[in-house]
């Protein structure tokens, strides 16, 4: 999936009533099959960022494109569908729910689809594989390590096939060895056309992506590719 | 409301049993007790209306007033035949007026065969007013009144217990030693809460009452038969009646009655048994139990809303519209509210059931007995509403960053 994001700003109010400043006119373009890696210290808006594009946010101004459609003109309806359909949400905190079983957990995301005829959902002992959980169809969470935890969230983003991964924080909370699997995962998925942006403040992991954007105060303040010439701010 | 949300609510409903049914606890006790009190109550009621019935719901009873005597509570000797007299000539919207003797515990016996039975000493009208004539052979004569015969109708518990198979009529029995001949058999009249086995019972005229057996002047109830059975008729003649008696009893202005009236709701109330204000204790109870139902049900899905705002969140991120989300944990209510209806049906029929049987009482299904539970489940439903719309307004991104 194609982002293509101008100018974006963003103001909260924090617990006390203050403003917040988290994006002052971020500009970030990002091609189909790009692995993007987010870095920076934390309030310096990589998450709100990360929101933003989710459709789980709104900015206060600017213009954000997704694949080409301007997602700061939809209504919920829409944002939610299309979150539903087209993106895919992995979380530092993994966000299972505990009392259903993995393939419950993975087949969630079907519950709400609006069109119809709904899509087919991919072959369940496939997509498990694929993320490395063979065979765990009816454990629940609680039965698993934290990499398996987040492999099941990550089979959950990919269920109906999204094309834009995006991930707050997904080795947050798995020690190194846990962690570099599930960032080989993510490679792996970008090498195969999905679009990934990763949001982390962990140097070695940010190292793992093919881009690297590194925001403070609400800015983006340096880009570096990894493996291919050019900066695309 | 769409199916998937109802799925998802089912979801987490039947994930956590354990949860659900501590949740359901209350709902189930209030419904339970509210149901088996409807329940005791309409039967409470039925029964009562037919005591009302059955003493007849346009006759109106007066009794002596009752007086301790050393210590020992009795009746006074207060009615007369002059009180039925004047009663006669200045009742207004009355049809019939009766005096009875009445004596509890006489012995009766035919041949080798005896009981003890309830003996009334009346006038043939007395048939008329209180509906018991005899079923079979002849009631009492004013022939009979005049000459003070030895003649007796007899009910049909003393007509079984005393000749068996065998043709009561004509036959001979001793009342109190004195011998008397069995003209007829009384209508059956059956069990009645008021007066106990109304079959155990015989009558004879009031001046063989007096003459022969038990040599007293004074009556022991006036009955009364109304033109009609309006509340407006029976107030009107209790009144008249009350006024009648004061005077002819020279009773002063603020001294109370000798006498005790009773309307056909009386004799209804007091055959109810459990009084209404239990009844309405037990209901109060209900209703406090559904209170507390709904503060079960309305704070433990705002707590779990809070302890639930990852889960919200996830929702939300993987496509659910704030809609789903109200939906979704309304629903959850609704099913906690419908399972505590369910346990409580479950636990109040069988309440229910071995009350009546202990207190001999017929099932009352009355409209009230549906609603009052449905009321209740709907309100510990409604309680979940609330909290679910705070969940539908949670914004996902903060609710994300919640663990």
């Amino acid at each position: 999936m194609q982002i293509d994001a101008k100018d974006l700003y963003k103001t909260y109010r924090d617990s006390r009533g203050q403003p917040v400043q988290a994006l002052c006119g971020v500009d970030l373009h990002v091609s189909s099959g790009d692995f993007v890696a987010i870095s920076g210290p934390s309030g310096c808006g990589k998450s709100t960022l990360l929101n933003v594009l989710g459709c789980l946010d709104r900015p206060d101004s600017g213009f954000c494109q997704l694949d080409g459609e301007n997602i700061a003109a939809w209504r919920e309806g829409r944002r939610a569908a299309f979150r539903n359909r087209r993106l895919g949400f992995v979380f530092q905190s993994f966000h299972l729910l505990p009392f259903l079983n993995v393939q419950q957990n993975v087949d969630l995301p079907l519950l709400y689809v609006r069109d119809t005829p709904s899509p087919g959902r991919q072959d369940m002992a496939g997509l498990l594989g694929s993320v490395g959980l063979a065979g765990t169809e009816e454990r629940y969470p609680a039965e698993l390590s934290g990499g398996q935890q987040q492999r099941v969230a990550i089979a959950r983003a990919l269920v109906l096939g999204a094309d834009l991964l995006l991930a707050d924080e997904p080795t947050g909370n798995l020690d190194p060895t846990t962690a570099q699997p599930i960032l080989d995962l993510f490679a792996d998925l970008a090498s195969r056309g999905r679009t990934i942006i990763l949001v982390t403040h962990d140097p070695a992991v940010a190292r793992r992506a093919t881009r690297q954007v590194h925001m403070a105060a609400g800015r983006i303040v340096q880009e570096s590719a990894a493996d291919r010439p050019g900066v695309h701010v | 409301m769409t199916s998937k949300n109802i799925r998802a609510a089912l979801q987490v409903v039947t994930a956590q049993p354990a949860r659900t049914m501590l949740l359901a606890l209350p709902v189930a006790v209030s419904t339970a007790l509210a149901l088996a009190t409807l329940i005791i109550d309409a039967g409470l009621t039925a029964r009562a209306e037919a005591a009302a019935r059955s003493f007849g719901t346009d006759v109106i009873s007066i009794r002596p007033g009752t007086r301790i005597i050393a210590g020992k509570s009795g009746p006074v000797g207060t009615l007369s035949g002059e009180d039925v007299e004047i009663l006669r000539s200045r009742l207004q919207g009355a049809v019939a007026i009766e005096g009875t003797r009445i004596q509890d515990g006489v012995p009766i016996s035919a041949g080798s065969r005896n009981g003890v039975y309830r003996v009334f000493g009346v006038r043939p009208p007395w048939a008329e007013v209180r509906d018991f004539g005899a079923e079979r052979g002849d009631f009492l004569t004013e022939d009979d009144v005049a000459s003070s015969a030895r003649v007796c109708v007899i009910g049909q518990t003393v007509a079984r217990e005393l000749f068996g198979n065998a043709d009561a009529i004509g036959g001979e029995v001793l009342v109190n030693q004195v011998p008397f001949q069995v003209k007829g058999v009384l209508v059956p009249k059956g069990a009645s809460p008021a007066e106990g086995d109304r079959d155990a019972r015989i009558v004879i005229p009031i001046s063989t009452f007096y003459d022969r057996l038990y040599r007293r002047l004074h009556l022991d109830q006036i009955v009364v038969q109304a033109r009609d059975s309006s509340p407006d008729t029976l107030t009107s003649l209790e009144q008249q009646i009350r006024v009648v008696l004061r005077e002819q009893h020279r009773i002063a202005g603020t001294d109370t009655d000798d006498f005790v009236v009773r309307l056909p709701d009386t004799i209804a109330e007091e055959a109810r048994g459990l009084s209404r204000s239990v009844f309405l204790l037990l209901l109060g109870l209900s209703g406090v139990g559904a209170v507390l139902a709904m503060l079960v049900i309305g704070l433990v899905t705002q707590q779990g809303v809070k302890v639930r705002q990852g889960e919200i969140g996830i929702r939300r991120a993987i496509g659910a519209l704030p809609d789903d989300i109200l939906q979704q944990v309304a629903v959850e209510g609704v099913a906690v509210s419908l399972v505590g209806g369910l346990v409580g049906l479950a636990l109040g029929l069988p309440a229910a059931w071995l009350l009546a049987r202990w207190q001999a009482l017929g099932l009352g299904f009355t409209a009230a007995v549906v609603i009052g539970p449905l009321l209740l489940v709907t309100l510990a439903a409604l309680a979940g509403v609330l909290p679910a719309r705070a969940a539908a307004r949670l914004d996902p991104a903060v609710a994300l960053r919640s663990r």
